[in-house]
């Protein structure tokens, strides 16, 4: 038997063999290597995994069992290029001896050598630890990134997005640090979750979660080893065990915006059917009462009451009424009572049926809304107008509706009020019987249009940035703007 | 029938609408029946009636369909009502339901108008079949015609289209109440032709026949509410409405029985004498008295004397009334007999004489319950507000008689018109007025007299005589009843007035006496008006000696012809004998005669009256004709005559002397009441006529001046209306 | 409203013609106000009660309770006598011009439903010549009359379309009627018709006119009130036809020309309620001009009612028909 001389055993040489080959494994390719020792075989097999970290896997296979199962001849042979998983076609295999002594091991490094041409290498010590230490020292095959929710656009909007931890090639060890925001996140708090982007898709690598004080923190990320990234900074991290899908069905698509001390403008339409009108001055009631048990800030309450415009001269005008204006929400209350107790105004002939005085109230507001803003310092002005019909047009057009008396344009005065500093529309507006609402709702609700029957008190408030949204939380944390 | 008794009437039915908010006009939106759609359509653009401001309203129409020549009648009932719609102009939209509902249907079992429209008003708009409705019978105890409703029955009948006007805040259910009280006082045939409205269009053209506006269209007759039609009737209308009036029935038995007419009628001349025999033979319930001229069967051989029909003449009025006089329990029967044969204008002249004559039946009437009804029927019977002509001296007789029971003098009082002269029925004030006018005159006259009487002038004439004229006038008198008691009174009558008759003047006699109706021919010819009429009965007289019914009787030349056969015909064997009055006066007075038949003032010696023929002998009236000069002299004579009778006398002439001298010795005989007389006093001096004259105008003045209070002057000078 | 103290004097029948809801009975009602509202001395007068009646309640109606009249369901026919200031006589050098003749016209007008003058309901039993009783009398109507005030309803004719189909059958029939009658002249009808576009106070009208820049108002309007007159009438009339719902208007106007005879036919531009003037400016008012009050599902009228061009077409119908009627063709 000839026996090709084993070379001299050069662990270097095997480790960057190994590390070579295990960089150049590619996704899908696979790494076998095979250890020949005097007791038995070992077979490494490396692969990479989704996230390009490279995993291995052994399984021995001692010369006895070998000998007890199949003897020592043809059979023993071909199992023990089984148990090599020998020929592999497509992968590389390297093959290390640690006991050149052995005949046995000789014979099994014959066979190997037959079965497929591989490079032979001499160790002295079990290379067990050798692979793993190359796998460790592997450089990232993905960026990892972390995930965290950025304002999109105007409006307060979230979207998720990824900021880059470790770049592809960085190794085990490596370390970044970053500063985010922590906003309030539920049950299960901030979740610091790494992805691996394959194409658009991001695959979750690790989550750890921790339930903070919203905040601005700063998180350092430590590349422990490819697939483990180790974070610090945050108090009470811990691992979590939601999958990605999880993680998404929390995350809300606004937003939720900063509150603070705001002015609430509740105009009420009080035309039309009493039903209809007791509704509307019972959903004023609602949200100045849901507003007062607000713990934050009490917010200012005014209340103006609308009716129609009479078009006979022997029925004068009722004006646009001001119960309160930026009073307590008591008053308001109360001046709802007396709203209450009076019922619907304005009905029948010859106030008009099919609109109201909405353009008289747009005047007043405006005219109130100018006054204090040049005395006081601008504040946030929220102009809730519940009612539905249309206003009157400022001249006579092809709608047929008799136009405003005096001549108020709504067109003009929305303008204007909505170049005012600070000011949000919100409106709680009932679908009319014939065709779809007036465009004037579109922006007495531009912040927040709501339904008359089906309201949902909670979120029209937060619509309006007058109440924090309890239910909206942020799971991930968010990146500040100033990056 | 189902459980509740009526019985169940089907009907189709339809819908004229429009949907909401629609562009068209209006037009069907449903019905029952599909063949019926284009009948609808017909009966909606016929009988459209305008548009009305308020609802509900109710139509009736008729409509007749043609099926295989064969005609089926129906009768159609509109309901119209405000619907919630509104079209697309935001107007609103009326509804109406059409219910069609086929006669036959009704031929069994006669419905009123106001039941159909309460029993199909009832349903759903849509109604779901079975189409059948429970509709009660026609109660005829229902229905209480008022003036108004007699007026527009009266015009329907004779095919006449009429608008009730004046019933502006009525209600409709008042008026379809109405409407069936008229068509109740018509066959109940009409209503397959009949139309109504309860409400039309002043400006509107339309063809239903009874219907309600403010204004009566042109060439539509109008009817006042509550009161009656504007002008005079015209003759159909005016007999339907005299029968309505004159009836014998109540109106429930009269209304049951025109309810079970119901063969179809139109409203057209060719059915229209057939609706006026259906409505007298139920205001009268009995088969009239007069049947058509066709000769009456004759009674039995034996010689039953009772009460013959004549042909064309029945029992008499005189007759009849002798029998009301001589009714010893109930009246009633005998009264209902003569009233049933009053049909001409001598029949009811015949009955005012009876009242005078029997005192208005006092002794079988007053005992009676209802004795003023009884009364008012006689005398409304005998005196019609259009025969004025005729009774106006037999009123004035009657009211002039101290024993005419009140309820008769009211009634002839109240029956004139509002004429002046009917100084009785003029206003308190007014006679006061006019009685201080004449006291003043009369004082005046007193002044004037006493004046004279110093002067010594002659005392005035007697007040009333008439007037002599200047020279004696030759007058003739001709007679051609042999009347000699008539023509000797009217001989003295016209001495005493200062006219000279003779019999021997030539020329155009002028005074007539003869029998009507034949002398009227002669008094057109000389131009001579009646001045007196006075019944007179021929009367057969026998001689004393002759037992049992005479063998031949003798009689005037002018004896009817017609008489003489009926006489012939019931006594066989019997021989008449005509000859010249002065001839059986002859025979008469020389006792050759059995018997002979004379006017009834005739008295001869040695002969009795027989009553055998009294049935057979016609009574006959005495007219005495003159002319206008010779009116005033005769009239006082007539009219005690008239009062008196024509008695029959052995000596006419010393009678009628007696006779007139009664009449001019004293007073007039006739009203009580002061007339407005202002006659000049005959050839008195100027001073007399001159101060008289002043007197009168001043009284007049005065009175006048009485009278014309402004602030209590109600109406014209002409007194009250009739009550 | 005394009646007319010449009842024998013959009255000129003056039929209104036009769709239902085109406002008919409204310009009836309208006229008793227009000419009150007129500066010189017309005024109208019953010939009977009722037709009195009917000019009372109506404008007491209009002017009043300011509600529209309910849709005619009937024939109606009404006596009426127009007075007025007569016109000067031409002077004559042989005579002196004496006081002018008041001018006196009896008017007797026929109101009928719009509907009856759509084609009707087709009957399968009756062939399509009969026609039922309401158009056999509007017929024999038209055929007396030899006036027509045809009434176009532009709106009516954006949203629906329809107003030839409301001229074709009725124009056809009375064509034939005529000629069998005899009386056709030159092929054609000899009716006048004054042809009235109605709304005129609809915005959608108004601003169709304006920007054909039709109006001007007349000098001595003390209300200046916006006004087309006839030479330009029937140019908007022409532009309103384009705005029709299914183009079939432009036929009307052909139909017009082609029946009658050109000179007698004149259009006039019409609101029977006018526009809205403000009490206190007393003038019309670019920015607000509607008449027209909402209520529910009903329409009321919100001022006082300012006819325009209400009487002017009853006029010249009047003065045309008064002086054919003197000078017998």
């Amino acid at each position: 038997m000839t026996r090709d001389p084993v070379p001299e055993p050069g662990e270097d040489l095997l480790g960057k063999t190994l590390a070579r080959a295990v960089a150049g494994l590619t996704a899908t390719g696979r790494l076998v290597v095979v250890e020949v020792a005097a007791d038995g075989m070992t077979t490494f097999e490396i692969h990479r995994d989704e996230h390009g970290t490279a995993l291995g896997r052994q399984w021995p296979l001692p010369w006895i069992t070998l000998t007890a199962e199949h003897g020592w001849g043809e059979d023993a042979r071909q199992a023990l290029l089984r148990a090599a998983g020998l020929p592999a076609p497509g992968s590389e295999v390297i093959v290390a001896c640690s006991s050149p002594e052995s005949g046995t091991a000789l014979q099994a490094l014959e066979w190997l050598r037959e079965a497929r041409t591989a490079q032979v290498f001499s160790t002295a010590a079990p290379i067990a630890g050798l692979v793993r230490d190359v796998l460790v020292g592997d450089p990232l095959h993905q960026s990892y990134d972390l995930v965290v929710m950025r304002p999109a656009g105007a409006g307060g909007r979230l979207e998720l997005a990824g900021k880059l931890l470790f770049p592809v090639g960085a190794r085990a060890g490596t370390r970044t640090e970053l500063t985010v925001r922590c906003e309030p996140g539920g049950e299960h708090g901030t979740a610091l979750a790494v992805v691996t982007r394959q194409g658009r898709e991001p695959r979750l690598l690790s989550v750890h979660s921790a339930r903070v004080a919203p905040g601005p923190y700063v998180v350092t990320a430590e590349l422990v080893r490819p697939g483990r990234v180790r974070f610090a900074g945050l108090p009470g991290l811990a691992a979590d065990g939601r999958t990605w899908d999880d993680l998404l069905a929390d995350v809300p698509d606004r937003l939720p915006p900063r509150t603070g001390p705001a002015h609430l403008i509740c105009a009420v339409e009080v035309c039309g059917p009493d039903v209809k009108v007791e509704e509307r001055l019972g959903r004023a009631r609602q949200m100045i009462a849901f507003l007062s048990g607000e713990p934050a800030d009490t917010p200012r309450v005014s209340l103006v009451a609308y009716g129609a415009h009479s078009f006979d001269r022997s029925v004068r005008d009722r004006p646009v009424e001001v119960v309160t204006w930026q009073a307590t929400a008591e008053a308001a209350l109360k001046g709802l009572d007396g709203l209450e107790e009076r019922g619907a105004v304005t009905q029948g002939y010859p106030y008009h049926p099919h609109a109201a005085q909405v353009e008289d109230m747009l005047a007043t507001v405006a005219a109130r809304l100018s006054r204090s803003m040049s005395r006081s310092s601008p504040g946030r002005h929220v102009l809730l107008t519940i009612g539905d019909r249309r206003p009157h047009p400022g001249r006579a057009d092809r709608s047929g509706v008799l136009p405003c008396p005096q001549r108020h344009d709504w067109r003009s005065l929305l303008a204007y009020l909505e170049h005012l500093p600070g000011v949000a529309f919100g409106a709680i507006c009932d679908q009319p019987e014939d065709g779809p609402p007036h465009r004037i709702w579109r922006h007495l609700g531009a912040q927040a249009l709501a339904h008359l029957d089906a309201l949902d008190l909670q979120g029209l408030a937060a619509g309006l940035g007058l109440a924090v949204p309890a239910a909206v939380h942020v799971p991930f944390p968010l990146l500040d703007e100033t990056e | 029938m189902n459980g509740d008794g009526a019985p169940r009437i089907g009907f189709e039915w339809a819908l004229e609408g429009k949907e909401h908010g629609s562009y068209d006009e209006y037009g069907l939106l449903q019905w029952s029946n599909e063949r019926l759609a284009g009948v609808f359509d017909e009966l909606r653009a016929r009988y459209a009636a305008g548009t009305p401001s308020e609802l509900p309203q109710v139509t009736i129409a008729p409509a007749a369909t043609k099926d295989n020549d064969e005609v089926s009648h129906n009768v159609v009932l509109a309901i119209h009502t405000w619907s919630d719609h509104r079209d697309f102009a935001g107007r609103k939209v009326a509804y109406t339901r059409w219910f069609y509902v086929p006669y036959h249907q009704l031929q069994g079992h006669p419905v009123s108008y106001r039941a159909l429209y309460a029993a199909l008003g009832a349903l759903p708009p849509a109604p779901e079949p079975p189409l059948t409705v429970a509709v009660p019978a026609l109660d005829p105890r229902d229905v209480m015609p008022g003036s108004d409703a007699l007026a527009a029955a009266a015009l329907l009948a004779s095919g006449q289209q009429v608008c009730l006007v004046g019933a502006d805040g009525v209600p409709m259910a008042e008026r379809l109440r109405f409407v069936d009280t008229v068509m109740a006082l018509l066959p109940y045939g009409l209503r397959t032709r009949f139309s109504a409205a309860t409400w039309t269009s002043s400006t509107t053209k339309h063809r239903i026949k009874l219907s309600f506006a403010r204004y009566a269209p042109e060439g539509i007759q109008a009817v006042q509410w509550g009161q009656g039609a504007d002008i005079p009737l015209d003759k159909h209308s005016a007999t339907y409405h005299r029968i309505l009036r004159k009836r014998d029935v109540d109106y429930p038995d009269l209304i049951g029985w025109l309810a079970g007419q119901t063969e179809p009628l139109s409203f057209n001349d060719a059915d229209r004498s057939r609706v006026f025999e259906l409505l007298r033979q139920s205001a009268f319930q009995s088969p009239p008295a007069r049947p058509d001229p066709v000769p009456a069967p004759p009674p039995a051989a034996s010689g039953d004397h009772g009460v013959v029909e004549v042909a064309h003449r029945g029992p008499t009025v005189a007759a009849l009334a002798r029998a009301l006089a001589g009714a010893s329990a109930d009246p009633h029967p005998a009264l209902d007999a003569l009233l049933a044969v009053l049909w001409t204008q001598s029949d009811r002249s015949a009955l005012a004489d009876a009242l005078y004559t029997y005192n208005c039946f006092q002794h079988v009437i007053e005992p009676q319950e209802d004795r003023d009804h009884l009364y008012e029927r006689l005398v409304s019977a005998a005196f019609q507000p259009d025969e004025e002509w005729m009774w106006a001296s037999k009123r004035g007789a009657l009211l002039a008689a101290e024993d005419t029971p009140d309820p008769v003098r009211r009634r002839l009082k109240a029956l004139a018109g509002p004429r002046w002269r009917r100084f009785g029925t003029w206003d308190r004030r007014y006679r006061l007025a006019c009685t201080i006018g004449v006291l003043v005159v009369a004082v005046a006259f007193a002044g004037a007299g006493a004046l004279q009487l110093l002067r010594g002038d002659d005392p005035p004439a007697q007040q009333a005589l008439p007037p002599q004229p200047p020279h004696q006038q030759v007058v003739l008198v001709k007679d051609s009843a042999e009347q000699p008691y008539v023509t000797a009174v009217v001989k003295e009558a016209l001495r005493r007035a200062g006219y000279q008759p003779d019999d021997q003047v030539q020329g155009a006699p002028s005074v007539l006496i003869g029998y009507d109706p034949d002398i009227r021919g002669e008094l057109a010819v000389n131009s001579l008006t009646p001045v007196g009429d006075f019944p007179t009965q021929d009367i057969l007289i026998v001689r004393d000696d002759q037992e049992g019914f005479p063998g031949q009787i003798l009689v005037g030349e002018g004896f009817g012809q017609d008489v003489e056969d009926q006489i012939l015909k019931h006594h066989k064997g019997l021989l008449i004998i005509r000859k010249p009055y002065d001839e059986l006066k002859n025979q008469l007075i020389d006792g050759k005669a059995e018997a002979a038949i004379v006017p009834g003032d005739v008295k001869a010696d040695g002969y009795t009256p027989s009553e055998a023929l009294d049935d057979l002998l016609p009574e006959r009236r005495i007219v005495v004709g003159a002319g206008s000069a010779l009116k005033p002299a005769l009239e006082p004579a007539m009219d005690r005559l008239n009062k008196e009778g024509v008695k029959s006398s052995d000596d006419p002439q010393a009678d009628a002397k007696a006779f007139v001298d009664l009449i001019y010795s004293h007073a007039p005989a006739l009203a009580s009441s002061a007339k407005p007389v202002s006659e000049p006093v005959g050839n008195s001096g100027d001073v007399i006529l001159i101060t008289t004259v002043v007197a009168a105008v001043t009284g007049l003045a005065g009175a006048l001046l009485l009278v014309r209070r402004p602030s209590r002057f109600k109406g014209s000078l002409t007194g009250r209306h009739r009550a | 409203m005394q009646p007319d103290p010449k009842p024998g004097r013959p009255a000129h029948d003056i039929a209104m013609w036009g769709a239902p809801g085109s406002g008919k009975t409204t310009l009836l009602a309208a006229l008793d106000i227009a000419l009150m509202r007129k500066d010189d001395d017309w005024r109208i007068v019953g010939s009977d009660p009722a037709s009195s009646e009917f000019l009372i309640e109506r404008t007491n109606a209009l002017s009043t309770g300011k509600v529209f009249p309910e849709a005619s369901q009937g024939l109606e026919h009404y006596h009426w006598t127009l007075y007025g200031p007569g016109e000067r006589h031409r002077r004559r050098w042989w005579r002196r011009p004496g006081k002018p003749e008041p001018f006196e016209v009896g008017v007797g007008m026929i109101d009928a439903p719009g509907g009856l003058f759509s084609a009707g309901p087709r009957r399968l039993d009756y062939g399509p010549d009969v026609l039922d009783d309401l158009r056999e009398r509007m017929l024999n109507d038209l055929v007396k009359s030899l006036g027509i005030v045809f009434l176009f309803d532009p709106i009516r004719e954006f949203e629906r379309g329809d107003a030839f189909d409301h001229l074709h059958p009725p124009l056809k029939r009375l064509t034939e009627r005529m000629r069998d009658l005899g009386r056709l002249t030159g092929g054609r009808l000899p009716h006048h018709v004054a042809v009235c576009v109605t709304k005129f106070d609809d915005p959608r009208v108004l601003e169709t006119a304006e920007k054909m820049h039709l109006l001007a108002s007349e000098p001595d309007d003390p209300y200046g009130f916006p006004r087309v007159s006839h030479d330009d009438a029937r140019d908007l009339f022409r532009q309103l036809c384009d705005l029709s719902a299914n183009g079939n208007a432009d036929m009307v106007l052909n139909a017009l020309g082609r029946y009658f005879h050109p000179d007698r036919v004149r259009f006039f531009v019409t609101s029977s309620i006018g526009f809205y003037v403000h009490p206190q400016t007393k003038a019309f008012d670019w920015h607000d001009y509607q008449n027209l009050l909402p209520e529910d599902d009903d329409l009321r009228i919100r001022g006082p009612i300012h006819p325009i061009n209400v009487v002017e077409p009853m006029l010249w119908l009047g003065r045309r028909l008064a002086a054919e009627k003197e000078s017998p063709r």
